[in-house]
């Protein structure tokens, strides 16, 4: 029972196992490839748009020299047609001889108005891929796709703006620990690698140029994720900004599926970056479904401590029981209420 | 405004963090002798999450469960004698606007931050050397509304006629239903020639040519919140159910604030300013009788907004405000942090120093963008999260009169419940329960400020207060120049007062002209540090002054 759930400004979905449901969405609509009821795995393109690479104007009227209304009247190509480069797009025919507009690029006519023309110039394809793997639920409106599976599913704080997936390594000893280098020598292609703290983009090089499928971190300076995001890096930062590490609980959640494969997706706009891992383990059950509710302080100087909530005062605050003993009163403001899934509003 | 009068009512007000309910009910004075009338009985506040009808209800539950008087909302003839409902929406993405206009954008620009709306791009003249690039922005970035601005000709220019050509060509690219609508403000002699750019696409909205001075009302404003309203309401999760619920159309934060500002000013019969900082926007309002100007940057809220901030030249910004050393990457880190968390509040010294500082850089950014220097209010409200639930309201009170540097002698409240939004909402469908609500002590009294404008060498006199106390003998208190002093009085009784600015400092009337004032309220803040207020360059020298400000107003 979850009768706190609405009083905290700010959720995060930590689910240990349970049933995950996403949908990813093209950004106009295109061809689905994917049928409802397929399997699919991690990264598998699930849908594809075309948009126009470019425009050209062209001003009818006035290279043939006649009044912009005069100027549908010597189109030689009807609106929506495609175009090669150098096909007669216009003529006017006079006593001084034949005027030729041509098409200065492949593409299509697409609009013709007050004597100009706008060609859109062969299109360049978009494409969606599947965050995780698991079936097919749904395919909507040409640019809908909904996958299903069961496992274990992660909000994060923050994401570099990537998508990938691998085999989920942890490389730092405990949440808090910073990742260095001797970490990374017995990585391979297509790892995901679990960290509690990056602050070096030296170690983000050497990790893409290996070829890790995804990196997870508990927290990174600002500065470490300028260059991420900059990159659009398939990373995410389960704690957010700073030096704080991750949360133990998060950290403890990751470890128990080393070596299962981890779907990592920052792409989307509507809702905070994920981390879900499929698997139909169990592995104690949902740590938020207990009697027990747990919680994760927001600001310094408790950043990233988890605890369990003992009290709510709305006008004084929560008081949250750590796991030395010692309690805590924080604002309601600086509490995020760890929920899984099921109980999650804007999930 | 229509003065009807009715029963209880409640307000709402949608905020990006929390959604604010508040109920009134009509009471009757304890003699029995006058009429019942409104007064504020309870508040609520909810996390408002991503469903704006399900905030309204939660926040509007929880009030029930604080009065003990369940509320329906969706009984149309209300048992529990609420009759009205309305709510103001702070949540709406701000429109988007592209400009079109051959004259100085500056004008447009102006007016534009009345509004709350976002101006994306401005497309003048040079973009016809790019017609490719131009067609490219308008297909691929949308905007909400294209306007178009006028100068003070009769004839239109041709370039701007080619360049409507031009994006009335590139608007057949977009589906019907995402072609922006279009705005004109100018002279009544172009309208032909634009209507007829867009004939079979659209009817051009017309408007007047926009007001070259400021505190002048303009249809664009309204032109804009009804595209607001007609675009960004129906976007809201859950706001079908509430608009259903709702005694009368929900309005725009801003626009509720600016009728409610208008109205405390036209009672002050003065100007009144209002500093408005929450997660999502900084809003700076200045209001007369006459009219109001505003400053409304949802790129300056204390959530989202301070990662602009989490630079090395935000950062260096930032440092002139802060009272101790901090390290720039770690003011980086936290402020990028604080964008992730916009509701978290600063629990340690250092975070609530920062946060100061970032407040100070917005408002005093926002103060340079005002359309008026005038800045010597009767009255000082201080709204939103950061300024209005500060935990010490002095302090916060501090951060304002360093950033928007207001002079004279004026009042200080604030709206700690953050009301006024959904009283601003209330003022079309009840007017009078909104006077009754403000005259029963709605806003929270906080200081009188007297602060004169002048520079003088540092200690010298530049203030003398004579204090006349009802039940007490009189007293001077002379302050020097670069002072800031707090004064108490006794809350429940006028203060009768003369201040004589000495020196050449002057309190609006004059240099040396004094002022003779009866007041009433908790105390008196003496800010003579001067207008400009100016810092001292040697680092160290500043941070330690800035400490002693904090000392001698906490």
């Amino acid at each position: 029972m979850h009768i706190h759930t609405q009083r905290f400004a700010q959720q995060t979905i930590l689910q240990t196992e349970g049933p995950i449901r996403r949908t990813v969405s093209l950004p106009l609509a295109g061809e689905i490839l994917v049928r409802v009821g397929q399997d699919v795995e991690a990264g598998q393109t699930l849908a594809r748009a075309s948009q126009p690479s470019g425009y050209t104007v062209l001003n009818v009227a006035q290279e043939l020299g006649v009044e912009a209304t005069d100027a549908a009247d010597l189109m030689l190509v009807k609106l929506g047609s495609a175009v090669k480069k150098g096909r007669p797009l216009a003529r006017k025919k006079s006593v001084m001889g034949v005027r030729t507009l041509t098409a200065p690029v492949d593409g299509t006519l697409a609009a013709l108005r007050h004597g100009r023309l706008i060609l859109t110039h062969v299109p360049s394809w978009t494409a969606i891929q599947a965050p995780f793997a698991g079936v097919v639920t749904a395919a909507k409106q040409q640019r809908h796709v909904t996958i299903s599976a069961e496992g274990s599913l992660l909000q994060a704080m923050w994401g570099a703006g990537g998508q990938g997936h691998g085999t989920l390594i942890i490389a730092t000893p405990s949440p808090a620990t910073v990742l260095e280098a001797h970490a990374l020598e017995h990585l391979m292609p297509g790892d995901v690698v679990v960290a509690g703290l990056i602050d070096d983009t030296t170690l983000l090089e050497r990790m893409m140029a290996l070829g890790v499928g995804a990196i997870i971190a508990g927290s990174m300076p600002w500065a470490v994720c300028k260059w991420a995001k900059a990159r659009r890096l398939a990373l995410v930062l389960t704690d957010g900004i700073g030096r704080q590490g991750m949360a133990p609980h998060f950290y403890a959640e990751l470890e128990a599926h080393t070596g299962d494969v981890v779907g990592v997706d920052t792409t989307a706009t509507d809702r905070r970056p994920e981390i879900v891992i499929p698997h139909e383990k169990t592995l104690g059950g949902n740590m938020a479904t207990h009697s027990a509710e747990w919680v994760r302080v927001l600001q310094m100087p408790h950043h990233s401590t988890v605890g369990l909530l003992q009290r709510v005062q709305p006008r004084q605050g929560a008081t949250v029981a750590l796991a030395q003993g010692q309690q805590l009163l924080v604002p309601l403001a600086n509490i995020d209420h760890l929920v899984p899934a099921s109980t999650f509003k804007d999930a | 405004m229509s003065a009807s009068i009715s029963q209880a009512v409640l307000t709402t007000s949608i905020g990006h963090v929390h959604t604010t309910a508040a109920f009134y009910d009509l009471v009757a004075p304890p003699s029995g002798s006058a009429a019942p009338s409104h007064r504020l009985i309870a508040t609520a506040q909810f996390p408002t999450h991503a469903n704006v009808g399900a905030a309204v209800e939660s926040s509007v539950a929880e009030l029930g469960r604080v009065t003990r008087r369940p509320f329906n909302l969706d009984a149309t003839d209300s048992p529990d004698g609420v009759r009205t409902l309305v709510s103001a929406v702070g949540v709406m993405t701000p429109l988007t606007v592209t400009l079109f206009t051959t004259a100085d954008p500056a004008l447009a620009e102006r007016h534009l931050r009345q509004t709350g709306s976002k101006l994306v791009r401005v497309l003048d003249a040079r973009a016809l050397a790019n017609s490719a690039e131009m067609v490219q922005e308008l297909i691929q970035t949308p905007s909400d509304v294209h306007l178009i601005v006028g100068n003070g000709s009769n004839v239109p220019s041709a370039e701007l006629l080619a360049l409507l050509e031009l994006a009335s060509a590139a608007r057949e690219l977009l589906p019907i239903h995402k072609r922006p609508p279009v705005l004109f403000a100018g002279s009544s002699t172009w309208r032909q020639a634009i209507s007829r750019i867009f004939t079979g696409q659209t009817a051009v909205t017309m408007l007047p040519l926009l007001p070259t001075t400021p505190f002048q009302a303009h249809r664009l404003n309204s032109a804009l919140s009804d595209i607001a309203r007609q675009r960004r309401l129906p976007e809201l999760a859950g706001f079908d159910r509430l608009d259903r619920q709702l005694s009368v159309p929900a309005v725009a934060e801003l626009d509720a604030l600016i009728a409610i500002v208008r109205y405390l000013a036209s009672v002050q019969n003065g100007l009144v300013l209002m500093a408005d900082l929450g997660s999502s926007h900084c809003t700076l309002l200045a209001a007369t009788p006459s009219g109001s100007e505003v400053v409304d940057d949802p790129s300056m809220g204390m959530g989202a907004g301070v990662a602009s901030l989490a630079t090395p030249d935000g950062c260096a910004a930032l440092q002139r405000w802060l009272p101790f050393e901090v390290d720039s990457a770690e003011v980086q880190d936290y402020l990028a942090n604080k964008a992730l968390h916009p509701h978290t509040r600063p629990f340690t010294e250092q975070a609530q120093a920062i946060e100061a500082a970032a407040a100070r850089h917005f408002l005093q950014m926002a103060a340079a963008q005002l359309w008026t220097d005038d800045l010597t209010p009767q009255l000082l409200i201080l709204g939103g999260g950061t300024l209005a639930q500060a935990a010490d309201p002095l302090k916060a009170l501090l951060l304002v009169l360093d950033a928007l540097q207001p002079s004279g002698l004026f009042a200080v409240a604030r709206d700690r419940h953050g009301l006024l939004p959904g009283l601003g909402a209330l003022a079309s469908a009840e007017s009078l329960a909104v006077v009754q609500a403000l005259d029963h002590g709605l806003l929270e009294d906080v200081a009188w400020v007297v602060a004169p404008r002048g520079q003088l060498r540092s200690e010298q006199p530049a203030l003398k207060a004579t204090l006349s106390p009802d039940s007490a003998e009189s007293m001077d208190i002379m302050v020097n120049y670069g002072n800031l002093e707090v004064l108490s009085l006794t809350p429940d009784r006028a203060t009768r007062l003369r201040l004589s600015p000495l020196n050449g400092c002057d309190l609006g009337r004059g240099p040396n002209k004094a002022i003779d004032v009866t007041l009433q309220g908790r105390r008196l803040i003496m800010d003579l540090r001067g207008r400009p207020l100016t810092l001292p360059p040697d680092e160290s020298a500043r941070r330690r002054l800035q400490r002693h400000w904090q000392r001698a107003i906490a």
